[in-house]
């Protein structure tokens, strides 16, 4: 047996990683989310498989290979964590996505991504279990770290930060902020990540129907960034 | 001191341990192959050709010390062939330490902390030896790490190892008549200097092989080995060498460190496991057996004449350490490289193969003679790596640096030593000034941590072949590109006479312009050429323009338009005059691109041998290859030009190509180098320019203003995915399903083209394409099911 080689195995992981992420795209677009889950499964349990993944939040100085793990990881189980979404299985989707914002909360894997960070704390409120007010902390902590990565780190041209800073900002009451980080999202992204968005605002207004502000300033968001 | 030693009387015992089970941070494998390479050597017919039965091995025993010194003294009493030991040589490596009473012991496997009773103790073996062995000349050779085991704290090194040298002293205070005790000891305290990261060996024992593996005209002694063995300490680690102490106690007897004792009649072939070890010796560039492999990345160290003073550290080592520090690395992104051009894998580090072959290619041999120049230049377009020396921007080297340039879209660093660091303001040769330069000095290793010339050096290597991998125009020199892509229409390659024009590739100083180019080149050249042209009997409306980079007329960037005449203009004439650096670097662009070669001219006096600002003998030599004709700045000295001419005259007649066009044309590597890349590689890697294939994830857009101009980055989305539908389209209709089934770099290529295409089609609602994409699918996985099927095929 060859002696491991974490920059091989990270440059395969990366390029099967991505096929499966493609394949499982295919199955979502498709309508067969059991498949495109069934896919993002296998994908996790391969990095999972891999020496890289062994306690990946708690080494204190990752390489630069466990990085790359833990962003292909994070993003497989944000795409697993929707995909359970969809289907309806909400307690699986909130485990999936509870474990990616593990990884992206971890600065010293510095993974450019806060798509779990941010449904792990917005799903309770479609799963009713929690309200607006008492994730105000949380959604709180999202924001200050994500301005972080936008305002300092690397994810200032990222499409996806800014709607995600838009999306808590908004949770928050923060209507005017969350104009200003959609504004932005819409100079970086095209009609496909608006339409992704505006689906995503549309399930949040129909669980905070009860939450007379929220579900206001959800309707106003909506409204605007269909015209925009 | 008695007879010379012999195979026949030379018995060696080698103990040590690489695995501790009972303090496993303990074990350390190179401590193995340390071990296993030293017994290779005094088994090697070229090494100490010992009989095995000569050849204690005791090495990672898990025996109890006493059962091991039984084991010694029984190896000792015993006759071979009625011959007695005159000669034993213990090698031990691993950890040592001292307990209360600052006694030595070797921590051998049976080592438990708190117990040194489980451990041996270094006078029990030489009283084992002595006792055994006691008309034998005795040497013991510690490679230890202090770093292992308690009661160190009130001590340095040296006084460590001051305290092993007492106990051998002490210990040989008896030895007979005609013997005595030596000891060669290389004690650290640092882990970190026992070996670096992909070292097979140990810091001593990887020098120690170098040494007895270079082979010797005649037996070293164990002094002369300590000495050497330095010399490679402090090259390879010039920040951590440990100076391995010889001590030679009784010597009226003799020196017994002094005795003839290491063979080696040549080249000891492996030195043991792991494929470091083949890279550890530097092999020729210029003999083509160094290029055999297959598989191992071949790199070649371009050096400059005048070697470094003593406390500089040659670029070659530096190169070799950058190796040993991030060999994974460049490993990894070599074969990510090497995937694409379905070129083998480089050889793991268990394989036999070697991984890496370090060559050196000398300025001063490679212009010895026309023969050796084409050797220099089979061995840079050979070579996937190069790595230049461009320390006082040597002549020779540039003509290398040039001829590389056009030769091989490899990764090529270029280093510079002497005072340079990184930052520091330097006059950089025109033509060069783009160059990414990595530096090699004595005030860049003091840079720290990341900034030491191997770390530059292992970055730029491993990042190079990234490089070389994703983007298809991948430069690290200039002119590879320029010298091919001219137009796209035939004529755009059509040579230019030299009726019609004559490069000069010459300096372009306010002296030389005015004395040499004004008053005498430009001044006699052009008519001397008309007339022979007419003479030729052609009518010609007046003499041919004679250009310098100066008076190429157009706007476009002087480089691109350099190089291309370069190749294109028949007559070219280059003055040596000064050693320019720049000219040197394009007179071997010119030789490595036009088969005309060039007409090489010089002011006399301008460059003589001994009159160069530094004296370098390869110059010498270039002189000879190339006969530069010598003119002078003085009215009426016209014959030179009518030599010129003459020369180039002949250059057209003769009609073959020259010698280095010749070279570099065949020994192109069409393995890594093919006419042109593949399709399929070519269109995705340019579909991923446009659109990352990670895009959707990582929510960034690699096009240019993509934030203000939404219709540029639509046409991007459109022409990636027509490329990656063209690349899927050819796969498919090229290749067969078994063709792409049984082959994994296709395989991989079609499986990601095909998801993506699929998607494609179904936002353009093309049945059609969706049909097809999927009927290949299934045609490939059942061309797959005689091998192995790991997944099945999806269904729409």
């Amino acid at each position: 047996m060859s002696p491991f080689n974490a920059d091989s195995e990270i440059n395969e992981l990366t390029s099967n990683t991505r096929l499966r992420k493609e394949e499982a795209k295919e199955f979502r677009d498709d309508g067969d989310i059991v498949a495109a889950i069934d896919t993002l499964l296998g994908a996790v349990a391969t990095l999972d498989g891999s020496p890289l993944a062994k306690d990946l939040t708690l080494v204190e100085v990752p390489s630069p290979q466990q990085k790359k793990l833990a962003f292909q990881l994070a993003d497989c189980l944000g795409m697993l964590g929707g995909n359970y979404r969809r289907l309806g299985e909400l307690t699986h989707a909130l485990a999936a996505f509870v474990r990616g914002q593990e990884i992206e909360e971890s600065e010293k894997l510095e993974v450019p991504s806060s798509y779990n960070l941010v449904n792990a704390i917005t799903l309770p409120l479609e799963m009713k279990t929690q309200t607006p007010t008492q994730l105000q902390p949380a959604l709180n902590r999202a924001v200050a770290a994500i301005k972080r990565q936008v305002d300092h780190e690397e994810r200032r041209n990222d499409r996806w930060a800014w709607a995600d800073l838009a999306e808590c900002q908004l949770l928050l009451g923060d209507l005017d902020d969350a104009k200003d980080s959609y504004a932005r999202m819409c100079e970086l992204g095209n009609a496909d990540t608006i339409v992704s968005v505006v689906a995503v605002l549309r399930r949040l207004k129909v669980a905070l129907e009860s939450e007379v502000q929220a579900s206001e300033a959800l309707r106003q968001a909506i409204a605007w960034l269909e015209v925009a | 001191m008695g007879a010379a030693p012999t195979s026949d009387s030379t018995f060696v015992v080698i103990l040590g341990a690489s695995e501790y089970p009972h303090d496993l941070k303990l074990s350390n494998k190179r401590f193995l192959s340390s071990a296993t390479a030293i017994k290779e050597y005094f088994e090697s017919p070229n090494g100490q050709q010992l009989a095995s039965d000569h050849i204690l091995w005791l090495f990672d025993s898990p025996e109890a010390p006493s059962i091991l010194d039984a084991r010694i003294r029984d190896f000792l009493r015993l006759e071979r062939n009625g011959q007695r030991p005159r000669d034993v040589i213990v090698y031990y490596v691993g950890h040592g330490f001292f307990d209360e009473q600052k006694a030595y012991f070797l921590a051998l496997q049976s080592l438990r902390p708190d117990a040194p009773d489980s451990s041996y103790r270094f006078r029990a073996l030489q009283l084992a030896v002595k006792t055994e062995a006691r008309h034998a000349r005795k040497y013991l050779i510690l490679d230890a790490c202090f770093s292992g085991a308690a009661n160190h704290e009130l001590m340095g090194v040296n006084a460590e190892t001051q305290l092993v040298l007492n106990e051998v002293a002490e210990g040989s205070k008896d030895d007979l008549a005609n013997s005595g005790t030596a000891l060669l000891c290389a004690a650290s305290r640092e882990d970190t200097a026992v070996a670096p990261e992909s070292a097979a060996f140990t810091m001593f024992s990887g020098a120690l092989l170098e040494v007895l593996g270079r082979g010797a005209d005649e037996p070293l002694s164990l002094r002369q080995v300590r000495d050497l063995t330095y010399d490679v300490i402090r090259t390879r680690y010039p920040n951590d060498a440990v100076r391995p102490e010889v001590h030679s106690p009784d010597q009226r007897q003799g020196d017994v460190a002094g005795i003839p004792l290491f063979r080696s009649s040549e080249p000891v072939a492996s030195g043991g496991p792991g494929t470091s070890a083949r890279a550890e010796a530097i092999h020729d560039a210029m003999n083509p057996a160094t290029f055999l492999s297959n598989s191992a990345i071949h790199c070649v160290v371009v050096s400059p004449e005048l070697a470094p003073n003593e406390d500089e550290v040659p670029l070659v080592e530096h190169v070799r350490r950058a190796w040993e520090h991030s060999s994974s690395k460049i490993s990894a992104e070599a074969n990510r490289y090497r995937q694409g051009r379905r070129l083998p894998p480089v050889p793991a580090p268990d394989s036999p193969d070697p991984a890496f072959v370090l060559a050196e290619l000398s300025v001063q041999r490679a212009f010895q003679s026309t023969d050796s120049l084409i050797s220099a230049i089979q061995a840079l377009c050979k070579a996937e790596l190069a790595v230049f020396d461009l320390t006082d921007f040597q002549p020779g080297v540039l003509i290398l640096l040039g001829i590389r340039a056009v030769a091989r879209r490899g990764v090529t660093v270029s280093s510079l030593g002497g005072k340079f660091t990184i930052g520091a303001q330097l006059a950089i040769p025109f033509n060069l000034q783009l160059l990414n330069l990595a530096a090699h000095s004595q005030e860049q290793e003091r840079e720290g941590n990341g900034l030491r010339p191997w770390d530059l050096l292992g970055d730029k290597i491993a990042n190079g072949y990234g490089e070389l991998a994703d983007l298809p125009d991948y430069l690290d020199l200039p002119a590879y590109d320029a010298v091919r892509q001219l137009g796209v229409e035939a004529s755009s390659y059509r040579p230019i006479r030299y009726d019609e024009k004559v490069l000069m590739l010459c300096p372009f100083s306010p002296e030389y312009t005015a004395r040499n180019w004004k008053r005498f080149l430009a001044a006699e050249l052009p008519g001397k050429l008309m007339q022979r042209i007419q003479k030729a009997g052609r009518v010609v409306a007046g003499p041919p323009r004679l250009e310098r980079l100066l008076e190429l007329k157009t706007p476009r960037l002087v480089a691109q338009t350099l190089f291309e005449s370069i190749r294109l203009i028949d007559m070219c004439i280059i003055d040596w005059t000064g050693l320019r650096a720049n000219v040197m670097f394009e007179a071997g662009v010119r030789l490595a691109t036009n088969p005309l070669a060039a007409v090489h001219i010089i002011e006399a006096g301008g460059a003589k041998p001994g009159t160069t600002p530094i004296a370098l003998s390869h110059v010498t030599a270039m002189m000879k290859v190339f006969k530069p004709i010598a003119y002078q700045c003085k009215v009426g000295d016209t014959v030179p030009y009518e030599e010129m001419v003459a020369q180039f005259e002949a250059n057209l007649k003769h009609g073959r190509p020259n010698f280095a066009y010749t070279a570099v044309g065949t020994a192109l590597d069409r393995r890594s180098q093919p006419a042109a890349p593949s399709l399929v590689d070519e269109l995705t890697r340019s579909a991923n320019l446009l659109v990352g294939d990670d895009e959707e994830s990582t929510g960034v857009s690699p096009v240019l203003f993509h934030e203000v101009n939404k219709e540029l980055v639509l046409e991007a989305y459109e022409a990636a995915a027509e490329r990656r539908l063209a690349a899927w389209l050819f796969l498919t209709r090229r290749y067969s399903p078994e063709d792409i089934a049984s082959d994994p770099q296709w395989l991989k290529h079609f499986a990601l083209l095909s998801v993506q295409v699929r998607r494609w089609a179904r936002k353009q609602g093309r049945k059609d394409v969706i049909d097809e994409v999927t009927q290949a699918q299934l045609a490939v996985n059942g061309a797959k099911a005689g091998g192995e099927v790991t997944r099945e095929p999806i269904q729409r």
